[in-house]
């Protein structure tokens, strides 16, 4: 087009070369242009470090307003408050034949086996898929850091809203009394109910790990869960014919922290290497598919 | 003139055979650029790659930082404000604490926050859940987000979308107003008269292939109106595609 003379025609251009705009330039440095910028290499004196901590803080923010935070929150909170009202009113026999000491252990072998999980995997579709669908994924990212970082806090904020559960279990219990002996050392009995409820948080690393990797594969939250407890259910069956080796299953160790006390050195170093063999495997493997995802 | 940021040689190619075909620009400061292009033509796409949501198939983009080229996208992330389609905000976070979401990662970032809701029109509505915000309000959000931080530049994909004539004429003004600071922006539009408006540069993009770059004043020397020189060139390519075929 003749009346356009001085514009930079690109239609046929096939390197950077050819734009008069960006010069001839090999490198940035060889173009006056650039020449004098003025120094903006500095994130405002953050490290990686200290940005993954302000992203984390963001995902925890966003994961606290969700309703579904605080109704697992809740949840967790009632169950001791319920086995104490159903051992007061005698229902079952279940409840009746054990005594208050047992009735944490109880309560925290119904919560971490089954609810913890299930809400750890809500919490985890909710900070990857659901902000997929609607659209907050991509604000997320936008934020001034690199996705392995936004990755590693929703991960890490999914892990604390966990313990977050647990930690409200184990105060209920000790208001509603179930962690508390009639007799005996108070403070030793309080504090193993605490060790009890973070040692619940080893299986949970596997969860999340699991439940992470699959909302990169699965496009409805439906989908994952129905899934996954499929998996779970598998997973229960194969020790039958795994004979010793189903110890090193993902799911071998979700009761894990409500029986430590009668745990072996030996069980425990086995439940810890599969935590860490199966958290690497799914973390590793869903960080590098988030990274690849198209947003 | 200093150059901000680089897509040199960027592809991407879709499944379908769409996206962007050997893309290169540049964004120089203070100056407003514009990528103008019908539906489908490959903004989005070149916008996603700009902002470092989709990675090159091949081709670099690259911020310039102290007179070299950092491919570091969270240096880009950090000097750059993004908006890349439709903007969804976290709504069941008030627009304030939208803003801080951004605005934790910078020094002075709460009150950058509160500047950015000022600029927007949004300061009103500081306190309300982003999720009953219609989609202009929503629009005016991500922009502000955008601005969180005093970005050296902005890249922002149909930033007037769903706004009324009132709105774009705002959204025009702010950023003129921001060239005016010294912020370098990049926008891409389909319409011609937002490009006419606001732009110091223009690129056009038709079919994943860029056509034409340029000065708007060069582009506009001995023709009738922008627009009728962008639906010349559209045809013209147009025609020599079939012809190819």
């Amino acid at each position: 087009m003749s009346s356009v003379s001085n514009t930079d025609s690109i239609g046929n251009m096939g390197s950077i070369n050819s734009i008069g705009n960006i010069g001839n330039m090999s490198s940035v440095n060889s173009a006056g242009s650039m020449g004098n910028m003025s120094s903006s290499s500095s994130f405002g004196g953050m490290t990686p470090l200290s940005s993954l901590v302000i992203t984390y803080r963001n995902e925890l923010i966003r994961m606290f307003r969700r309703k579904k935070m605080l109704a697992g929150v809740i949840t967790a909170a009632l169950i001791p408050i319920a086995a104490v009202l159903l051992k007061g009113l005698a229902i079952g026999w279940y409840i009746t034949v054990i005594n208050s000491e047992d009735l944490f252990r109880t309560a925290l072998s119904l919560f971490t086996p089954l609810l913890l999980p299930l809400f750890t995997m809500i919490l985890t579709a909710d900070a990857f898929m659901d902000e997929q669908s609607k659209g907050s994924l991509r604000t997320s990212i936008l934020l001034p850091d690199v996705r392995s970082a936004h990755f590693t806090a929703k991960a890490a904020s999914v892990f604390t809203g966990a313990l977050c559960m647990l930690l409200a279990l184990w105060l209920s219990s000790i208001v509603s009394g179930i962690a508390v002996p009639s007799r005996g050392e108070w403070l030793t009995s309080v504090a193993f109910g605490l060790l009890q409820c973070l040692a619940s948080l080893l299986p949970v690393l596997i969860v999340v790990g699991f439940s992470s990797l699959a909302a990169q594969c699965f496009k409805s939250v439906g989908g994952m869960i129905v899934v996954l407890i499929g998996l779970n259910i598998i997973l229960n069956i194969l020790p039958l014919w795994l004979g010793g080796f189903s110890r090193l299953l993902p799911t071998a160790w979700l009761g894990f922290g409500a029986n430590i006390g009668s745990l072996s050195a030996n069980s425990i170093l086995t439940a810890v290497a599969a935590a860490v063999f199966w958290s690497a495997v799914t973390f590793g493997t869903a960080m590098l598919r988030f990274e690849r995802r198209m947003v | 003139m200093e150059t901000v940021m680089i897509a040199a040689n960027v592809t991407k190619q879709y499944k379908n055979g769409r996206g962007v075909k050997n893309a290169t620009l540049s964004l120089n400061r203070g100056e407003i650029h514009v990528l103008l292009g019908a539906n489908g033509a490959g903004k989005s796409t070149l916008m996603k790659m700009l902002a470092g949501l989709m990675e090159p198939d091949s081709g670099e983009v690259y911020y310039v930082e102290d007179g070299g080229k950092s491919p570091d996208v969270r240096s880009r992330l950090y000097h750059g404000g993004f908006l890349v389609e439709q903007p969804e905000p976290f709504g069941y976070l008030t627009a304030f604490e939208n803003l801080m979401q951004k605005g934790r990662y910078y020094t002075g970032g709460s009150e950058s926050a509160e500047k950015a809701l000022q600029l927007t029109g949004l300061k009103k509505h500081r306190n309300e859940r982003a999720a009953a915000f219609s989609t202009g309000m929503k629009q005016r959000l991500g922009l502000a987000v955008a601005l969180t931080g005093n970005p050296e530049f902005l890249v922002l994909d149909e930033p007037t979308n769903g706004m009324d004539i009132e709105g774009r004429a705002d959204i025009h003004n702010l950023l003129k107003e921001l060239k005016n600071e010294g912020v370098s922006i990049f926008l891409s539009t389909h319409l011609v008269h937002d490009a006419e408006s606001i732009a110091d540069r223009i690129t056009v993009i038709h079919e994943g292939t860029m056509l034409e770059s340029g000065l708007k004043d060069d582009l506009l020397k001995g023709i009738d109106s922008l627009e009728s020189w962008y639906l010349k060139r559209i045809r013209e390519n147009t025609c020599r595609s079939e012809v190819a075929v």
